[in-house]
């Protein structure tokens, strides 16, 4: 591996110039495509098209230049005496983005199709910090890249262990990572396509219905101005309209393929690989991510699966990083199809120690109640806006729909009811929940933000509270539970948090 | 309740009995003033809604006249519940500190105790809008990594308490880091 210095201020990769000017190509053509469409379907005379042309050319000139001094202008290096990570760019103003490397979280690399063609990554600087919360380098070759996001997370786990002193392994760790990084992998999981394929059969369709019609929508709202082809568009629509039934259909076979495309794009070649001191997630057909996760950044973690799948031994294990915003979904990782083994491997590094649960905490038979009794407020309306107009639908009908739905809504509230847990262990939250998809979330204590109790006045005579458990990576919450019950749970817990000395992040 | 008599926890090699307990802690009540500012601002966007009425009242045309009476009464309930929630509000939150956290409780309607341990505090701030300068009071302002939900910002404290408190924070964040 050639040796790379990153100490001085570099550019990217030359090839970088093709990638910034087909990204600009593209955006470009993102928001004319509307305009090429109007020209290839009016009838337009020369003089306006000699002009079109021109200002074509014109524009493909300006994000040239804007192209090539960006790239010029890009440049990034290590600050080792500051101890962080600087970054410059801009094309008219000059950006000067400083990261300190205690902020840094992750480096990860990413790859889109183009990025793949010309053989370079990017690489993205996650922080924990508010504002920016990432910076990407977007051409790298991959030695370049490998090389300078190790010595970025070498850099990030140096100043964690100034502050973390109870890692006194971890020079030796760094010795014989720099002479072995990159050997073979520990273990390692390769999900297959056929696996994927079958994830997407047994997955939620109704999410691909939806992404269909809002698609159908936004693409009738951008052709609404073009009479001819919303004319065009509306016929299917009456076409359509006859046959509800077939069109119901239609819908969900096209959402069954859709979901399976889109499980197969986004998880497509997903490979696990341990190694000594991360465990590398690699997966995605359009935009190939690279993810080197480390056990001591994870804030929270879920595994899923439906009966379907679980029948199929296919789990779904998702993992929170800290974020700094709300939006916890985004700072999620999503890792699909793993076998059970292939689970607990995974959460086996992540938590050394075996998960022992000293007892569970139940919720009350109040929220069975109050999940019962939320759900008969429709039935109740609905009731009493057919008996007003009494002549719309028969008693009889009445009484065997609502007693249907009745059934339901028992049986699926106490399913719920019944598969609401808390467990708790010495170093571990771990909630259970779910009626058609399983869910655990495993909360190490240490990791716990703030705790909340919540009361509604109407459960103060009952001595009912809700509990919020605040990480990181995403609250908590576990309903209705009795105070007597949790008060010395969360003794324990805040007892816990705070004669803690180790580092939540 | 006795934790002790919890079966539960016997396993736990903490006596956890003896644990510190929040639920004891004498909390601090929010200022009196932080009430005539939540009153205010009530009384302010109850005023705009009055206007708003009286003005579609004299434009309207008679038969509406029945529909903006019920709509002035509805609002003028719901005004009335308003300046009894924050009454309720500003009696019912309170906070304190110990040692190790802070802790802070808020609502009427739905009470909310939250406790955020110093060890886990990402900065404090002290707020005071315009209002809080004429009244003479200030906002704390907790913040944790663990999102907007447990944050913690505490209304109604005197300004020199407000500092007195930020610094104490700040100091206490500045051992463990």
């Amino acid at each position: 591996m050639p040796n790379y210095n990153f100490t001085e201020p570099q550019r990217q990769s030359g090839v970088g110039l093709v990638l910034i000017f087909a990204t600009s190509l593209y955006h470009i053509a993102r928001n004319l495509w509307v305009v090429v469409f109007y020209f290839a379907f009016k009838e337009v005379d020369q003089r306006t098209l000699l002009l079109a042309g021109a200002g074509f050319i014109l524009i493909l000139l300006i994000s040239l230049g804007y192209s090539i001094k960006y790239f010029l202008n890009f440049k990034f290096h290590i600050d080792e005496k500051n101890e962080e990570f600087v970054l410059q760019k801009g094309v008219f103003s000059t950006d000067v983005i400083n990261i300190p490397f205690q902020k840094i979280q992750q480096v990860n690399f990413r790859r889109n199709i183009l990025q793949r063609v010309i053989g370079v990554y990017s690489v993205v600087v996650e922080t924990a910090g508010s504002q920016d919360k990432e910076v990407e380098i977007k051409a790298l070759s991959e030695e370049r890249a490998n090389a300078l996001a190790d010595l970025l997370m070498a850099h990030a786990e140096e100043e964690r262990a100034v502050v973390q002193e109870e890692d006194t392994n971890l020079e030796v760790g760094e010795e014989n990572k720099s002479s072995t990084s990159k050997v073979l992998p520990e273990w390692e999981h390769k999900v297959s396509l056929l696996t994927l394929i079958k994830l997407g059969l047994t997955s939620n369709y109704l999410r691909g219905v939806g992404i269909i019609i809002a698609f159908y929508f936004t693409l009738r709202e951008q052709f609404m101005f073009n009479d001819e082809l919303s004319a065009q568009l509306q016929e299917p629509q009456v076409y359509w309209a006859q046959g509800k039934f077939m069109l119901i259909i239609f819908l969900l076979i096209v959402g069954m393929v859709f979901t399976v495309g889109e499980t197969v794009i986004k998880y497509f070649g997903l490979h696990l690989q341990k190694f000594r001191d991360t465990l590398q997630v690699e997966m995605g057909l359009r935009n190939n991510t690279k993810v080197n996760l480390r056990a001591s950044r994870i804030q929270l973690l879920q595994v899923l699966t439906n009966p379907i799948q679980k029948a199929m031994r296919l789990y779904q294990v998702k993992i929170s990083l800290a974020s700094s915003e709300n939006d916890l979904e985004k700072n999620q990782i999503k890792i699909v199809g793993l076998p059970p083994d292939v689970v607990s491997q995974v959460k086996e590094y992540f938590y050394k120690n075996r998960i022992q649960e000293e007892f569970t905490i139940l919720p009350s038979k109040f929220l069975l109640l109050k999940k019962i009794s939320r759900g008969l407020i429709p039935l109740l309306v609905v009731g009493g806006l057919l008996l007003y107009y009494v002549e719309m639908i028969t008693v009889y009908w009445f009484l065997s729909i609502s007693a249907a739905y009745l059934l339901l809504l028992v049986f699926y509230n106490f399913l719920y009811y019944r598969n609401l847990k808390l467990g708790v262990s010495k170093e571990f939250l771990i909630r259970y929940s779910g009626v058609w998809i399983k869910k655990e979330q495993y909360l190490e204590i240490f990791r716990l933000q703030a705790i909340s109790v919540s009361q509604p006045i109407w459960y103060k005579r009952r001595g009912l509270v809700y509990l919020t458990f605040h990480s990181a990576g995403g609250d908590i919450q576990f309903p209705i539970v009795r105070k007597d019950e949790i008060q010395a749970l969360k003794n324990y817990l805040l007892y816990k948090i705070e004669s803690t000395e180790k580092h939540w992040m | 309740m006795d934790p002790i008599s919890t079966p539960q926890f016997s396993n736990f090699e903490v006596d956890v009995a003896a644990l510190p307990r929040y639920e004891e802690v004498e909390l601090h009540p929010i200022s009196k003033k932080y009430l005539v500012k939540l009153q205010v601002g009530t009384t302010i966007s109850f005023l705009f809604f009055a206007v708003g009425l009286i003005v579609a009242y004299k434009l309207s045309s008679p038969e509406f006249h029945n529909y903006i009476i019920w709509a002035g009464l509805f609002i003028l309930l719901i005004f009335g519940w308003t300046i009894f929630n924050n009454l309720m509000y500003v009696k019912k939150s309170g906070y304190a500190l110990r040692e190790q956290d802070i802790i802070f409780k808020r609502g009427f309607l739905f009470e909310r105790i939250t406790v955020v341990p110093f060890n886990r505090i990402q900065h404090v701030s002290v707020e005071r809008s315009f209002l809080d300068k004429m009244l003479k009071i200030s906002t704390v302002k907790v913040f944790t990594a663990g999102g907007s939900g447990s944050d913690v910002s505490v209304p109604g404290i005197k300004p020199q308490t407000a500092i007195s408190v930020k610094e104490e924070i700040s100091g206490r964040i500045y051992n463990h880091a």
